[in-house]
């Protein structure tokens, strides 16, 4: 079935949902210090904390690191966590948090020029570009999933400003709703829907110059 | 055919709105009637389309493998060097611990209610209170500087633990976002983020904050601008038993701070009792006056009618409690807009 804007968020939102239900029963054991609850617990967001730390730091090495530190954290305060927050969030707002101070810290601003990633041959330009503009019938999927796109797209994204570069990711990478991306970063709706916009815009821009 | 600056930051943030359905049904016929009529504005739109569902198929990254077990060593290592609660024990030992736990708080929760009823009985003020009359001379001491009495709790012979004090702090404001926007500076300024939960709902904030109960007297000590801002102000310190709060009307900074430094719970509901009742006499004018008269650089001074203090006959020292750890404390801010 082709994907649809809102068919997409129904998806999402399932998927969220069915997290949180097993959530609640995870994390009462792990508060109550059992080793199997917490390593299930880790296991389960492990690979989308790294993706997202990843794709804000840009650096394999840095997120592996980052995203150790934010389950050590979080294990450390789960006996605090209460039911009033979606663990969710504020998994992420740990993780967000953790690393923003890391790249504040090291001042890891992204230097990565406008320039054609290595590797990236002509073609794979024209049909990246091609599908932007909808001059193509590929699919999303196949495109995407392409390593030189990976690379275009990851540079694309270091180019933005710190503020624009994580609402983007946790809004249409990790999939959050803008009432969740509120709560992760702990900013008002009406600034979460403007700074998506923005962000979009200006990757919209960055990618046009990539694809010159 | 209509053209329409697509490049105002209102278009853009319309067309954003509505790839991510988040425009009411007039809103998304009205965009696609614009992209009907104007061929730049559905060149934009499908672009943004194409660029979400791009980022929404790029492949999800991998963790390394291993970091259970990484995780697991820096807690353990953690505990080790007694930097963290011992929570990671197997199965059987932390239930047998939580038992142990339970069973204690429970027993030094009855021991405590014995302990503060008589205290209670001792020194409660008379109902007559409004007519002791305030003297502005050397022989009234302050609430914070007092010397406590050193009561001492009962205690378990098989934990010292007492429990974790709680408060509340409820903010009244006319300008609600000014207050919310300096609450979260401030629990960000004082590296409390980690520990703060946060809800929202019809206008009411709620800031749920566990933490060392040092970082929060510090917290607290930094918030005079709230005060500044909000038109009421009531704190409640938390009993150990239902109905044994005591809620501070018309609470001041110095006073919170007051209440946090106590080093004993019991010293802290019983400060608190001295302020609730300090401030039902005095009114807000009277208690501006004599604080002008006071040097409050840096000092946290309250003025109260003398008490006579606790001798030793009154103290059921039953024993002393052993070096603390860290002490956690929990503070729950609401802001409500009026």
């Amino acid at each position: 079935m082709e994907k649809t804007v809102s068919n997409i968020s129904v998806e999402a939102a399932e998927r969220h949902e069915n997290i949180s239900i097993d959530d609640g029963a995870l994390i009462r054991q792990c508060q109550l210090g059992d080793l199997k609850a917490t390593e299930g617990l880790i296991i389960r967001y492990q690979d989308r904390v790294f993706n997202v730390i990843m794709k804000i730091v840009g650096n394999r090495d840095d997120a592996a690191e980052l995203t150790q530190e934010t389950f050590v954290k979080v294990i450390e305060k789960i006996g605090t966590f209460r039911a009033q927050s979606s663990f969710y969030t504020w998994l992420f707002r740990v993780a967000v948090n953790t690393t923003l101070n890391f790249c504040r810290k090291k001042f890891r601003v992204s230097t990565q020029s406008l320039d054609m990633p290595v590797g990236s041959d002509g073609e794979n330009r024209r049909n990246l570009s091609d599908y932007l503009v909808d001059r193509t019938e590929i699919d999303p999927a196949e495109i995407a999933q392409k390593k030189e796109t990976v690379q275009m797209v990851t540079a694309a994204l270091g180019k933005l400003t710190e503020d624009h570069r994580v609402v983007i990711i946790l809004r249409d990478i990790e999939g959050m709703s803008y009432t969740e991306v509120a709560a992760t970063l702990d900013i008002e709706l009406g600034t979460v829907r403007s700074r998506i916009s923005r962000a979009r815009s200006e990757l919209r821009i960055i990618l046009e110059a990539i694809l010159k | 055919m209509t053209q329409h600056n697509i490049d105002k930051p209102e278009i853009e943030e319309l067309l954003s709105h509505y790839i991510d359905g988040e425009l009411s049904e007039r809103e998304q016929t009205e965009v696609r009637r614009m992209a009907a009529n104007d061929e730049r504005f559905a060149e934009r739109l499908i672009r943004m389309q194409k660029q979400k569902e791009l980022l929404e198929n790029l492949p999800v990254e991998s963790a390394p493998d291993g970091i259970t077990d990484v995780v697991r060593g820096a807690l353990e290592r953690k505990f080790l060097l007694n930097q963290t609660p011992a929570a990671a024990d197997g199965v059987a030992g932390a239930r047998n611990l939580f038992a142990r736990h339970a069973m204690t708080a429970a027993i030094i929760f009855v021991l405590f209610g014995g302990l503060l009823y008589l205290v209670m009985q001792v020194f409660r003020p008379p109902a007559d209170m409004p007519n002791v009359a305030i003297k502005l001379s050397p022989a009234i001491e302050t609430i914070a500087l007092r010397k406590r009495s050193p009561i001492k709790p009962m205690l378990s012979r098989y934990d010292s633990k007492v429990p974790e004090f709680s408060a509340s702090l409820e903010v009244t404001s006319s300008d609600a976002i000014t207050m919310n926007a300096f609450i979260k500076k401030v629990i960000f300024n004082k590296g409390l983020d980690d520990d703060t939960f946060k809800n929202s709902n019809d206008g009411v904030t709620n800031y749920y904050i566990t933490a060392d109960i040092k970082k929060i007297r510090a917290l607290v000590a930094d918030m005079s601008d709230v005060w500044a801002n909000s038109q009421g102000k009531t704190f409640t310190a938390h009993g150990i038993f239902p109905g044994t709060d005591v809620v501070v009307k018309n609470v001041t900074a110095a006073q919170v701070v007051a209440v946090f430094r106590q080093d004993e719970f019991l010293d802290r509901i019983e400060v608190a009792r001295d302020f609730s009742d300090f401030n039902a006499v005095v009114g807000n004018s009277e208690r501006a006056e004599l604080y002008a008269a006071n040097d409050e650089t840096g000092r946290m001074k309250e003025l109260l009618p003398v008490k006579p203090e606790l001798t030793s006959s009154y103290l059921p020292m039953m024993g002393y409690p052993e070096e603390k750890d860290v002490e956690k404390a929990s503070l729950t801010i609401t802001v409500k807009g009026i």
